[in-house]
């Protein structure tokens, strides 16, 4: 390093220059004042780097702390913008060379990077491109180890003159002592800091804590026995605790006269020995309990010691009247305990007054009761002074004392012979009857004094409040105790009477003892009613559950049980088997539980009443119920009731399975939902009359769910009677007619149709006459030709009504029956002549058949009188087709009826062959739109008929 | 003046039957009307009334070959010709419309139709 040890003198060209000299001095001198008030060494660092970097003209200026990692860190100083201040640097980044330098303490001065030979290539690179083209760097070494680094940075070469180096030095140094400084300063004020915080945390505690706190020293005498101490220091909470001020540095025997030696040896054990004790311990003094912590301090032949301690006087006192109290509690218990086998009310008072007076000692114990303007003790204890039982007025008490009793006051005396309070007279009757203290308990309820429990004692006597409480506890408990015993002394005698009322009765009584193992006392009505005689009897429980019947025995036996385990109601009903006679009968059982003072169930209390009949009753009823149900559930009328006309409350199921309306939908006016909306109306109207009319009766339509659609229903309804004839309920059942009325509907078309046929008949025979009266000479003639066209009207009509409906007369049929009907099948002779040749089954409508067989009628008759079948040669051909019309659309049947082989002669007057012709020329056309041809031919008559069979194809055949 | 209590007056008939229809012309002609048709069926009547000069009364038969004559009713009645009707069924079965025209319930005495007739027409 060039320059290092030069002399600032040598170097600078004035040098000794005063004016020079004088400038250096001042530069320490601004920076010694610049660094003195800072503590903060940060602020010291970047305070002396800045200043002699600005002082060098220096670009950079800082100064590293080095730690012990070997890290340049709080580098603190200034930069003047155009290099940045490095913030951290790791020391091997300088290069063992360099580093070298600094560790043994040699300042580094670098003038160029590029011209100085110490430097590698790579050196060069990396100084440069930390700005650091020319540097002045000043090594501080502590305990031989490099701690800091002063460093001056330019970023273009520069010279640094000797004075320049020597100034850099001395500031770094003088960084270094003024941070040393700042640090020690530093923790010289924290622990100063630390010792007032705890000295004033001490403090705080001391004044604050509830704990009363002295530190004492111990004062012993030649033997060692500790005989007083002085209050060397004492906090509030001492002043609270004992209620002394201004003690301190008193000696006890002076500020607490009195105190136990007992406190002085504790304290003085704790002092020898130099242990801790905790105690608790009485002050007299101040009448409190103190818990105690008490423990040495400083050295053992100071005899001093702390202590810390709290009243807990409120404490102690808690526990012993807690104590107290839980004596009391037993001294009742077994008070309560001592009266309670007594059942009698004087017995109870006297037993009372014998354990009060011998609990207390006392000399005479009075439970009175008041009884109009009178009180009167009965059974009093008196020991060693004389007996006063019997009836006073109330007046004798004195006003004083009654007005004490009439507030509820207990009244004490300690000593009545000498209380002030008392005139002469009335100190006398106390003498009198030995009095000479006394406690008097009122009982006072409901506002009204009722009587009282007196405690005397013959001399006078200091009553303790405890002793006082215990009387006046006690006087409760005999009142109680008296009016338990009344109480049951008068239920036994009701009991008595009730028993003796059911005995008239005829009640039969139950009475279980419960505790006694379930002994029952059976009543002589008990016994007649289950045939034990007539006597009362003792029977144990398993002989009663005996004699129930086997089928209700366990569930009767788990009803008492369980009842016995819950201890309320009992209420059983079962079958016996009657010991006597092996009749079984019904009992309904019930009865009450009763309990003992502690709660315990003793007895089972009630009754047994025979409901044979009832059971009977209700047995048949509700198999008449079943019948009914079964009845309703099966029958195929819906079935319904109503409360009030029209008002339903229940329809059988069938109901809900036809309209599918729900049970409680159809209730009120529910139902007239399914009913046709046209039929409403109606019903309603019908049921405003029911009540007057005793009935329903009324048709209408109901919605069948299945079918979806309504059908006829006829609804009748009647309503049942109470015994006084008022109506209770209607019962109602609604009747499917729907097929009934269409079948009705049916035959009404029916019957029409018959009556019109009938009529219409009458009119063609009528008709049928007035022709034949035409075309007969005489009667015989008319008579002969009349008789046949009524038969063949008569077989037509009989055919017709052969038939069932819907079937068809056919052709075939037709034409046989009249010819079978003039005979002209009788004989095969005839029959011979005749060819029948055409389809078979041709359907005919029913309209036309009886003009149509009159017309077949007239020419088969001609043909048997006078042509085909009246002569040897004749011969009929009767054939028959079916042909399509005009149309194309209907079909016709087209007849031919032929005879040949006639001799025609003789034939032109031939009875009846008028009307004939006019049926086939005239009536077919007319009546069946038929088409005819009429032919008299030379060797027989052709006749040809065509009509149509229906009026639609589909209607004709349907078996061709 | 003809005593024949119909004398000249045209009266239609209407009767599916022809023995009935038959029997019917007998009675009006012989009681000296001229009779129109007889008409066995409704298409029938109804093209005789369009034919026909004049119309005094008309003998229907309710049923007509199982078609109701109530149309031609209709028609006549809508020009003031008094009409019997014929019917082989009750008199109740006839539609309410036409309770207030007369009725003669099969079989039915010639006489009586022809007094009715006579009752009808207000020349006669």
């Amino acid at each position: 390093m060039t320059g290092a040890q030069n002399n600032l003198d040598d170097l600078n060209p004035d040098g000794g220059h005063a004016p020079f000299r004088n400038d250096l001095q001042k530069f320490m001198s601004r920076l010694t004042e610049a660094l003195r008030p800072l503590a903060d060494p940060k602020e010291i660092q970047t305070t002396a780097a800045a200043m002699i970097g600005k002082k060098l003209g220096a670009e950079r200026s800082f100064y590293h702390e080095i730690d012990e990692q070997g890290w340049a860190t709080s580098t603190n100083g200034y930069a003047s913008g155009r290099v940045d201040l490095p913030e951290k640097i790791y020391l091997d980044d300088f290069g063992d060379q360099w580093l070298g330098y600094y560790r043994s303490g040699t300042t580094v001065v670098v003038e160029d990077v590029d011209t100085d030979p110490r430097f590698s290539d790579q050196e060069r690179i990396a100084w440069s491109s930390r700005g650091a083209y020319a540097c002045l760097a000043v090594p501080l070494l502590k305990g031989g180890k490099l701690r800091a680094i002063l460093a001056l940075n330019n970023s273009s070469p520069r010279v640094w003159a000797p004075a320049d180096i020597a100034l850099a030095e001395d500031v770094a140094d003088r960084t270094w002592d003024a941070v040393e400084r700042a640090r020690a300063d530093t923790v010289a004020d924290e622990s100063r800091a630390r010792l007032r915080a705890s000295e004033h945390k001490y403090r705080t505690l001391f004044e604050n804590i509830e704990t009363g706190f002295c530190i004492i020293r111990m004062k012993f005498d030649p033997h060692g026995n500790a005989v007083d101490y002085r209050l060397e220091e004492v906090n509030p909470a001492f002043e609270k605790q004992t209620g002394l001020n201004d003690v301190v540095g008193k000696w006890v025997s002076n500020a607490i006269p009195g105190l136990e030696q007992h406190w002085f040896d504790a304290y003085g054990t704790v002092a020898k020995t130099g242990k801790p004790a905790r105690f608790e311990n009485f002050a007299e003094p101040f009448g409190r309990w103190y818990d105690v912590y008490a423990h040495p301090m400083g050295e053992p032949d100071s005899h001093c010691v702390a202590v810390f301690f709290h009243d807990v006087t409120e404490r102690k006192n808690a526990a012993a009247a807690l104590r107290l109290a839980e004596e009391r509690q037993a001294y009742l218990l077994a008070f309560s305990d001592y009266l309670r086998p007594f059942g009698d009310a004087a017995q109870i008072k006297m037993a009372a007054g014998e354990f009060l007076g011998k609990h207390l000692d006392a000399n005479r114990v009075i439970y009175f009761e008041v009884d109009g303007s009178d009180y009167v003790a009965e059974g009093d204890y008196a020991n060693g002074v004389e007996n006063v039982s019997g009836r006073y007025p109330i007046e004798s008490f004195g006003e004083q004392l009654f007005e004490t009793y009439r507030r509820g006051e207990v009244a004490v005396s300690h000593d009545c012979l000498s209380d002030p309070t008392l005139s002469h007279a009335e100190r006398n009757a106390f003498r009198a009857v030995e009095i000479g203290a006394y406690i008097g308990v009122p009982l006072v309820k409901n506002d009204e004094l009722i009587g009282g429990l007196a405690v005397h004692s013959a001399r006078p006597r200091r009553w303790t409040d405890e002793e006082i409480l215990r009387v006046t506890k006690a006087a409760d408990r005999i009142w109680a105790a008296v009016e338990r015993a009344r109480a049951e002394a008068k239920l036994r005698a009701r009991e008595a009477e009730l028993a003796r009322t059911q005995r008239i009765s005829g009640v039969a009584s139950i009475d279980i003892d419960v505790a006694g193992g379930l002994r029952g006392v059976r009543s002589p009505e008990y016994c007649l009613l289950h045939g034990l005689g007539s006597q009362t009897v003792v029977e144990r429980h398993d002989e009663w559950l005996e004699r129930i019947h086997p089928d209700d025995r366990e569930l009767a036996q788990r009803t008492f049980d369980d009842a016995l385990a819950r201890g309320d109601d009992y209420e059983s009903e079962y079958r016996i088997v009657r010991r006597d006679n092996g009749e079984t009968r019904w009992i309904s059982a019930k009865g009450v539980f009763y309990r003992n003072a502690d709660q315990e169930i003793e007895r089972l209390v009630g009754a047994h009443i025979d409901i044979t009949d009832r059971k009977r009753a209700e047995a048949i009823t509700k198999e008449a119920e079943a019948r009914f149900r079964l009845l309703v559930e099966t029958m195929p009328q819906l079935v319904w009731k109503a409360a009030n006309p029209a008002s339903w409350v229940w329809a059988s199921p069938q109901w809900t399975e036809y309209t599918g309306q729900a049970q409680a939908d159809s209730h009120g006016h529910g139902w007239l939902e399914p009913v046709h909306p046209d039929d409403r109306g109606p019903a309603m109207q019908a049921w405003s009359q029911a009540t007057d009319n005793g009935i329903l009766e009324i048709e209408f339509r109901l919605f069948h769910k299945k079918e979806q659609r309504y059908r006829w229903f006829h609804t009748r309804a009647l309503p049942v009677r109470d015994d006084g004839g008022s109506i209770i309920e209607w019962v109602g059942t609604s009747t499917d007619i729907d097929d009934l009325r269409s079948m009705q509907d049916r035959m009404h078309v029916m019957v029409a149709e018959l009556q019109h046929r009938t009529r219409n008949l009458l009119g063609v025979v009528n008709a049928t006459m007035s022709s034949t009266l035409r075309d007969t000479a005489d009667l015989n003639e008319f008579s002969e030709l009349f008789r046949r066209r009524l038969h063949a009207l008569a077989r037509v009509n009989a055919l017709l009504s052969r038939k069932a409906e819907g079937e068809r007369v056919t052709f075939d049929e037709l034409i046989r029956m009249e010819l079978e009907g003039v005979g002209a099948l009788d004989d095969a002779s005839a029959s011979n002549k005749i060819d029948l040749v055409g389809p078979a089954g041709v359907k005919l409508r029913s309209a036309t058949i009886q003009t149509f067989a009159l017309a077949i009628h007239e020419l088969a008759t001609n043909a048997l009188k006078y042509g085909a079948l009246a002569q040897d040669e004749g011969r009929l051909s009767v054939s028959w087709d079916i042909r399509t019309d005009i149309s194309g659309r209907g079909r016709r049947l087209h007849l031919v009826w032929h005879e040949t082989g006639i001799d025609m002669a003789n034939q032109t007057h031939a009875p009846g062959r008028g009307y004939g012709r006019e049926l086939i020329e005239r009536a077919l056309p007319y009546q069946l739109q038929a088409t005819t041809f009429y032919e008299l031919r030379s060797d027989g008559i052709c006749c040809t008929i065509n009509l149509p069979l229906s009026k639609l194809i589909d209607e004709e055949f349907d078996n061709e | 003046m003809n005593e024949k209590p119909l004398f000249n007056f045209h009266i239609l008939v209407a009767e599916d039957d022809y023995l009935l229809a038959a029997a019917v012309r007998e009675i009006l002609t012989d009681a000296g009307a001229v009779v129109v048709g007889p008409a066995p069926n409704v298409v029938n009547a109804a093209s005789l009334i369009e034919k026909a000069d004049r119309i005094d009364a008309a003998v229907l038969d309710v049923n007509l070959g199982g078609e109701m004559v109530y149309p031609i009713a209709d028609i006549l009645r809508a020009n003031q010709v008094p009409i019997i009707l014929t019917t082989g069924y009750d008199a109740q079965s006839l539609k309410a419309d036409y309770a207030d025209i007369r009725i003669c319930e099969k079989p039915f005495d010639p006489q009586q139709l022809v007094s009715e007739l006579t009752r009808l027409i207000p020349s006669a």
